[in-house]
C-alpha cells in the first residue's frame, strides 16, 4: 500500500508538490497554493537530503480516530523515534496541504490519501494537528510550535541524543512575540540541536509582509538574539542542504529561506500581493489546468 | 487552628525524590512560589524561563512530549491570562501532562487586579482535558501532587503558600479527598473552597450554636465535580445551599453547583458568595475579602437569609446587592483619595 521510499531527487519531489497541490486545489476549489509553491524546495531537500528518519515500517497508520484521545501523532508518519534520528516539527498549520503533498511525493502517503484531503472524518485536515500526517503539534495558531521544538530539543539534548530537531516556520510568525522569546530560550539552553527552518516568501494573508507589519532585517535581528544564521536562496536544493545541515556549536542553527510563492507558478502573479489563499473559478480554472500540464510534462530534473 | 509555612517547598522536595521526569519551570517567580529550595537541591531539574510565559507553557508541553512531567510554577494570573491560548493548544489539546502549579488564587495577593486570578476558574473550567484542584490547607496542598500526577494529563492547580491551616488530619493522609464532608446537619448546606472553608470555620460554628443545622462540604476538586456525591450531600437538606469561594460568582464553585442542581432538579434555593463581577483593588487579605463581602459575617447573613429568619431584602439580592456593596466601598475609597 505504501510506496517504498523513492530515491532523493529534490527537483522531482519539488515538482511533485507543486502537481500534487494543484490537482488538490483543482478537486478541491481553492486552498492555500502558494505556500507549497514557496516551500516545494524546503520540505524536498528536508526530505531528500537533510532528515535522518526511521522509514522502515511497511504500513503507516492512515485512520484517525475522533475522539480526542489520539493513540497515535501524525509524527508516526516520519518513523520510530530514535536517539539518532532527526524530529521535523511543521509550525504553521495551513501548511497541511504543502506538508501532504510533500509525503505523497516522497513515497510516506499513498498518492490516493491526497483525495481524503479535507473531507469530513478524514485525517488530513486542512489546518495541521497532532493526529494530523507529517505534524506532531496542532499547528493552526502560529508561533507555539518552535517552542514546542525547542523543548524537546532541550529534553533531547538531555539525554544526548545525537539526532537534530527541525521547525519549520513562517515570516508571519515573526512578527509574534512568542517566536521570539522561543529564540531567546534556545540561545539562553544554547540548543545548538534545534534547526529553525523559515519560509520567508514574503507574503501573508493582507498582502506583503513588509507592508502587513515588516520583520526585517531578519538576519540582523536573529543574530542579534543570539542565533547562528544564514540567509539564503529557498529554492536552490544545493544552498538548503547545506545551510540546514550545518554544525552551530553552542548556538540555534537559523534558516532564512527567500522564496517565491509564485515559483514554478506563473499564473499566480496577476494576484500579487494577495496570494495567502488561491480561490478556483470559471475564469481561472484554464490557467491553473494548463499549469498543471506544464509541470506534469517536466521531464528532465536537472 | 494549626499553621504551618512552606509546606509545598518542603513537600515537592520529599515527593519529587524518586521520579526523575519531574521537572520545575518557572517564570521569575520561582522563589515566590516555594520552588527556590526545589532549584537548590535539583538544579538540572528546575528550569528558569524568563518572563515569558507563552514560551514557557508550549515549551514545556515539548518536554511532556519527550517524557518530562514539567510543573509549571508562577502566579495563577499569569498563567491563565498570559498564554491562555498556550494552554489550550500546545498542552490541552494533546492532553499533555502538564502541571499548571498557579500561586496567588482570587484576591490572595496585594497587587490589585494584575496579580489577581479571580476568573480563572470560570476561564479553565471551559477547557477539555484539564483537571482542576483547589488547595485549602496543607493537606490538600501535600495530597495534590500524587493525585496530579496520576491524572498522566494536563492539570491546573491553586495553590497556597507561605503560612497556611492545617485543617484536615484524616487518614489516609496521603490521599487526596476531591471532596470532604466537615459538618453534618440537615438546615443549610455550604459547600466551599480554598482558602474560604478555613476562614469561614468560626461562622459555621456560630451559626451551629445559634441552633441552626449546616452540613459544610470543602470541595477541593473543581473539575471534573463529584456530582453523585454532591447530589447526595444535597438530598435532604431543608433550606438551601450556600457556596462560599476566593473567585468571581461567575464561572466558580459557586457557578458550578448551580449547574448541577439547575439540571438534576433539586428546588432548593442557591445563595453564591464570592468575588462580585468587578475589578477589585490592591491592599491585604483582609482589606479585599472586606471590600468584597467575602467575610464571615456574610456566611453567617446569608445563611439566616436562606432560612427565612432575619431577612434583610438586600442581603437576598445576590449579585446585585454585593455589587452595589462594592460600589459603594468604592466610592468611598475614591472619596477618601
Amino acid at each position: 500500500m505504501i510506496k517504498e521510499i523513492r530515491e532523493p531527487s529534490v527537483a522531482q519531489y519539488a515538482n511533485e508538490i507543486r502537481l500534487n497541490a494543484l490537482s488538490i486545489i483543482l478537486d478541491k476549489g481553492g486552498g492555500y497554493l502558494t505556500q507549497a509553491s514557496s516551500a516545494a524546495e524546503i520540505l524536498a531537500t528536508l526530505f531528500a537530503r537533510v532528515l535522518k528518519l526511521s522509514l522502515e515500517k511497511d504500513r503507516l497508520p492512515l485512520e484517525c480516530p475522533i475522539d480526542s484521545y489520539v493513540p497515535f501523532g501524525g509524527s508516526a508518519y516520519y518513523g520510530e523515534k530514535s536517539s539518532l534520528g532527526d524530529r521535523l516539527f511543521i509550525s504553521p498549520g495551513h501548511y497541511a496541504m504543502a506538508v501532504y503533498c510533500t509525503l505523497a511525493a516522497v513515497g510516506i502517503l499513498p498518492p490516493e490519501a491526497l483525495e481524503a484531503f479535507g473531507a469530513d472524518g478524514s485525517c488530513l485536515e486542512a489546518i495541521g494537528n497532532d493526529f494530523c500526517p507529517g505534524f506532531e503539534t496542532n499547528a493552526g495558531t502560529l508561533g507555539q510550535t518552535i517552542s514546542i521544538a525547542a523543548g524537546v530539543a532541550l529534553s533531547r539534548k538531555n539525554r544526548l541524543d545525537s539526532g537534530k530537531v527541525y521547525v519549520f516556520i513562517s515570516d508571519g510568525e515573526l512578527q509574534s512575540g512568542q517566536t521570539w522569546e522561543a529564540i531567546q530560550a534556545a540561545v539562553h539552553y544554547r540548543l545548538d540541536n534545534l534547526v529553525i527552518v523559515i519560509d520567508n516568501n514574503f507574503h501573508q494573508v493582507e498582502g506583503l509582509t513588509k507592508d502587513v507589519m515588516n520583520v526585517e532585517d531578519i538576519l540582523d535581528r536573529l543574530r542579534a538574539f543570539g542565533a547562528d544564521a544564514v540567509r539564503i536562496d529557498g529554492h536552490n536544493p544545493e544552498d538548503l542542504a547545506k545551510a540546514m545541515l550545518r554544525q552551530t556549536p553552542g548556538k540555534p542553527n537559523a534558516v532564512i529561506c527567500d522564496t517565491d510563492p509564485t515559483f514554478n507558478m506563473d499564473f499566480l502573479k496577476e494576484y500579487e500581493p494577495f496570494l495567502h489563499y488561491f480561490r478556483i473559478n470559471d475564469a481561472n480554472r484554464d490557467s491553473v489546468e494548463k499549469q498543471r500540464h506544464l509541470l506534469s510534462g517536466v521531464k528532465s530534473y536537472d | 487552628m494549626i499553621k504551618e509555612t512552606g509546606v509545598h517547598a518542603k513537600n515537592l522536595i520529599k515527593w519529587a525524590q524518586n521520579k526523575d521526569n519531574v521537572v520545575v519551570l518557572t517564570a521569575d517567580l520561582g522563589s515566590s512560589c516555594e520552588v527556590k529550595e526545589f532549584s537548590r537541591v535539583f538544579p538540572s531539574r528546575y528550569y528558569s524561563m524568563g518572563v515569558a510565559e507563552q514560551n514557557m507553557v508550549s515549551w514545556a508541553a515539548g518536554m511532556a512530549r519527550e517524557g518530562y512531567y514539567p510543573m509549571l510554577h508562577t502566579f495563577s494570573v499569569f498563567m491563565y491570562r498570559r498564554a491562555l491560548d498556550q494552554i489550550e493548544m500546545s498542552v490541552a489539546y494533546s492532553n499533555l501532562p502538564v502541571a499548571f502549579v498557579g500561586f496567588l488564587p482570587g484576591l490572595m495577593t496585594p497587587g490589585g487586579p494584575s496579580h489577581q486570578a479571580t476568573n480563572d476558574l470560570a476561564v479553565l473550567r471551559s477547557i477539555p482535558n484539564l483537571r482542576i484542584y483547589e488547595t485549602g490547607d496543607a493537606t490538600d496542598v501535600e495530597t495534590v501532587l500524587e493525585e496530579a500526577y496520576r491524572q498522566k494529563g494536563p492539570v491546573y492547580i491553586r495553590m497556597l503558600r507561605g503560612e497556611i491551616p492545617r485543617l484536615f488530619r484524616d487518614s489516609p493522609v496521603n490521599k487526596y479527598q476531591p471532596c470532604r464532608l466537615l459538618r453534618e446537619g440537615e438546615g443549610i448546606l455550604i459547600f466551599s473552597s480554598g482558602i474560604m472553608t478555613g476562614r469561614i470555620g468560626q461562622a459555621v460554628e456560630q451559626l451551629a450554636e445559634s441552633g441552626l443545622s449546616i452540613r459544610h462540604v470543602h470541595i477541593s476538586r473543581i473539575k471534573p465535580l463529584e456530582t453523585e456525591t454532591i447530589l447526595r450531600y444535597i438530598a435532604g437538606i431543608k433550606y438551601g445551599v450556600l457556596t462560599v469561594e476566593n473567585h468571581s460568582i461567575i464561572g466558580g464553585l459557586g457557578s458550578a453547583i448551580a449547574e448541577i442542581m439547575s439540571e438534576t432538579g433539586p428546588s432548593l434555593p442557591l445563595k453564591r458568595i464570592g468575588i462580585p463581577d468587578a475589578y477589585s483593588r490592591g491592599g491585604s487579605f483582609e482589606y479585599q475579602c472586606g471590600l468584597n463581602n467575602l467575610t464571615a459575617d456574610q456566611v453567617v447573613t446569608a445563611a439566616k437569609n436562606l432560612t427565612g429568619s432575619n431577612c434583610r431584602e438586600e442581603d437576598f439580592q445576590g449579585t446585585a446587592a454585593a455589587t452595589e456593596y462594592f460600589d459603594q466601598k468604592m466610592k468611598q475609597v475614591v472619596i477618601k483619595k
